[in-house]
C-alpha cells in the first residue's frame, strides 16, 4: 500500500500531475465503491469517479489539510451523485434488474459467498432513501467515522447517529423481506 | 412492562452497541439482556449477519476500467 505523505500532499495542493495520479491510483477503488454503494449503477459510478477525480484537481489549491485526502474526495463524490441524479430529475438510483421485485434473493451458502453477499446488500440498499443509503455506505461499507461523516454531510455528529440507527433498521427490514 | 420497556431501551441502543460507542456498564445491561431475552438476541445477531456483509460486500474496478479512468482524467485535464 502507497502511503500518502505530507509532501505528497503539498505537491498536490500546486497541482503537481505526479502527486495527482498517485492520489487516484491509492484511492481509486475505495472510491469507485463508496460510489457504486450510493448509486448502484455500474456506468454511473464510473463517470462520478471520472468528475470526482477531476473537480478535485481542479479545486486542489483549496485543499487545506483540515481532513484527510480521502475524506476530501468522498466529499467531492457525494455531491457529484447527488447533482447529477438532481440533474436528472432521477430519483431512482439503481439499476432495474437490481430491483426486480420477482428476482430471488441469491443463497449465500456457496462458494461465491463474497460475491453473492454483495448482491444481496446491493439488493437491500436500493430501496433505502437516498440519505439513509449515504450515511449507511460511508459507515458500514466504507467505513469512515462518524466524525468523517459529520463533516462531509455538514449533519451534526448524533445527527449521524440518528440517521445510521434508522437507516440500518430499514437495511435490517428490506433485507430480511427479501429472504422470504 | 418492564420487560418491555427494557427491549425498547435496548433495541434504541443496539447501533450504539455494535459500534462499542456506549458506556461499559451499558454495554454490560445491554449483554445481560441479550442474554435473558431471546427476541432482543434474534435482533441483534440479525443486525449482525447484515452489517457484516455490507463489510463483506465490495464492487471493484477492472485493470482496464481503471486504466480508462486515468486517461479520460488527465484528458480532461489537459483540454481544460
Amino acid at each position: 500500500m502507497h502511503l500518502i505523505d505530507k509532501e505528497l500532499i503539498e505537491k498536490f495542493k500546486k497541482k503537481d500531475k505526479e502527486a495527482f495520479s498517485e492520489i487516484v491510483e491509492e484511492y481509486s477503488d475505495r472510491l469507485y465503491n463508496l460510489i457504486y454503494k450510493m448509486v448502484l449503477n455500474r456506468d454511473d459510478s464510473m463517470d462520478i469517479l471520472q468528475n470526482t477525480f477531476l473537480k478535485t484537481y481542479k479545486s486542489a489549491d483549496k485543499f487545506k489539510g483540515e481532513s484527510s485526502i480521502y475524506t476530501y474526495l468522498a466529499a467531492i463524490a457525494l455531491n457529484e451523485a447527488r447533482e447529477r441524479f438532481r440533474k436528472e430529475k432521477r430519483f431512482l438510483f439503481f439499476d432495474l434488474d437490481i430491483i426486480d421485485e420477482e428476482k430471488q434473493i441469491p443463497d449465500i451458502s456457496d462458494e461465491k459467498e463474497k460475491e453473492n453477499a454483495g448482491e444481496r446488500i446491493n439488493f437491500a440498499l436500493a430501496k433505502l432513501p437516498e440519505s439513509f443509503r449515504e450515511v449507511l455506505v460511508m459507515k458500514d461499507i466504507d467505513g469512515l467515522s462518524l466524525k468523517e461523516i459529520s463533516d462531509i454531510t455538514g449533519l451534526s455528529e448524533g445527527g449521524v447517529k440518528a440517521r445510521l440507527h434508522r437507516a440500518r433498521m430499514l437495511l435490517k427490514r428490506m433485507f430480511n423481506e427479501g429472504k422470504e | 412492562m418492564k420487560e418491555k420497556n427494557e427491549c425498547i431501551d435496548v433495541l434504541k441502543n443496539l447501533c450504539g452497541y455494535v459500534d462499542n460507542d456506549l458506556s461499559g456498564k451499558c454495554c454490560e445491561e445491554i449483554e445481560k439482556h441479550l442474554r435473558e431475552c431471546e427476541s432482543c438476541r434474534s435482533e441483534f445477531e440479525n443486525m449482525e449477519e447484515v452489517l457484516n456483509l455490507c463489510r463483506k460486500s465490495r464492487e471493484s474496478l477492472t485493470k482496464e476500467e481503471k486504466k480508462r479512468i486515468m486517461e479520460n482524467v488527465f484528458n480532461r485535464i489537459e483540454k481544460e
